[in-house]
């Protein structure tokens, strides 16, 4: 009699749709390099981290260290050109110990390199990314205002042309550690709906 | 930089272990090239806010995790009226229902991070995924406290943190509900956004 098919396996309880398998020898390496640093060097912090809600100003460092920041964008930045699989893989282990730590990571990673790696001229890119992937500079992202969440383009901020450069009205309330060193400000430009897209930095922030 | 504060947020319930700054600008000015030249309008923040909602997807399955496999050990130890509460049919469904959503949420995730990686991931999709695995990952939280009992309100068990940083994560980089608006513009054509 003809095998019946398809055939069934047994069931990986923890891994029913093989996950495991689908991932390639690079995002694997990653993935254990990103799990064994936070089991290691997270995890022993966080319980105390949380209630105190204090920050170690030496974790933004060991993050970079470890490859944590900027992994997707190219070695010569200071990244090493990982898959976004890889970065989805490295967000869920720094996750499995806590959501703010990965807040930490995606903030500076997507919210800060990415921008001035996408948008940024070469020379803004030498300037600030070999130092956000190394976490010697913590970035900061400032969309959100106390009147515009869900609605960016309620911004109240302005962001108006002077001869010089721009100059910023009105207030921001920001997003990631009051120990960043670098800020990517948004505001309106000349009161059209369109936001001008504006990075400065700043060594006191 | 002259005018640029950035003084802690206090209050927070959620998040503590990453601590918020507020940015105060009293007319600080910027030189030319601290303009980003590549991008205009709004564009640029939302092309950011996609990688990390990306990032959030995978990310919050991992919290998930923790408190799925942490109810699960939880359940095997726990004996009450004598038997372990691994062996009752209400921690079964519900061990079941985060086995499920959990496995769910990685292989979509998965699937979205090739497409990401070949070019054909849109915001759309990101919307789903955030919405979904953040919305999943939060009950998966709440339901992990309530299996803990007593013990799930104890700082020494993580849950009820996880499930207190899920509550701000569900909400940041765009709501549950106002990514559910995007879907639906997405599938009718029309906006209810305003």
């Amino acid at each position: 009699m003809a095998e019946l098919k398809p055939q069934l396996a047994d069931f990986n309880w923890q891994d029913p749709f093989l996950l495991e398998n689908q991932l390639s020898e690079d995002d694997r390496m990653l993935r254990d390099a990103a799990a064994q640093f936070a089991q290691n060097e997270l995890q022993p912090l966080v319980i105390d981290a949380y209630r105190e809600a204090t920050v170690s100003p030496e974790l933004f460092p060991k993050m970079g260290e470890a490859g944590l920041l900027g992994a997707t964008i190219p070695e010569e930045y200071g990244g090493f050109g990982a898959s976004y699989t890889a970065y989805g893989l490295i967000a869920r282990e720094i996750e499995r110990v806590d959501s703010g730590y990965r807040s930490m990571m995606s903030v500076q990673s997507s919210l800060v390199i990415y921008p001035i790696h996408a948008y940024g001229s070469e020379e803004q890119r030498k300037k600030f990314l070999p130092g956000l992937c190394s976490g010697a500079l913590i970035g900061c992202f400032g969309l959100t205002e106390p009147d515009a969440g869900s609605d960016p383009a309620g911004m109240k901020t302005r962001a108006v042309k002077t001869a010089t450069g721009y100059k910023y009205l009105d207030l921001k309330c920001g997003f990631q550690t009051h120990q960043s060193r670098m800020c990517l400000l948004f505001g309106q430009n000349r009161k059209i709906m369109v936001a001008k897209f504006v990075g400065s930095y700043s060594k006191r922030v | 930089m002259k005018g640029l504060t950035a003084p802690k947020i206090g209050g927070k319930l959620s998040l503590r272990a990453s601590v918020t700054g507020e940015i105060v600008m009293d007319d600080v000015e910027v030189g030319e090239g601290s303009l980003l030249p590549n991008v205009q309008g709004l564009k640029g923040p939302f092309g950011c806010l996609n990688r990390a909602r990306y990032g959030i997807s995978w990310g919050v399955l991992g919290a998930a995790e923790f408190c799925w496999h942490s109810a699960l050990q939880y359940a095997i130890d726990r004996k009450q009226f004598g038997k372990p509460l691994a062996q009752t049919q209400l921690f079964q469904k519900k061990l079941a229902d985060m086995q499920t959503e959990i496995s769910l949420g990685l292989q979509a995730a998965f699937q979205m991070g090739q497409m990401m990686d070949n070019g054909t991931a849109s915001p759309e999709l990101i919307s789903m995924m955030k919405r979904n695995n953040c919305g999943k990952a939060l009950d998966i939280a709440r339901v992990s406290r309530d299996m803990h009992g007593g013990n799930g309100i104890s700082e020494g068990f993580q849950i009820m943190r996880h499930a207190a940083n899920l509550e701000t994560v569900n909400t940041y980089e765009g709501t549950h509900d106002v990514h559910a608006l995007i879907l639906g513009r997405a599938q009718t054509g029309l906006q209810a956004f305003f």
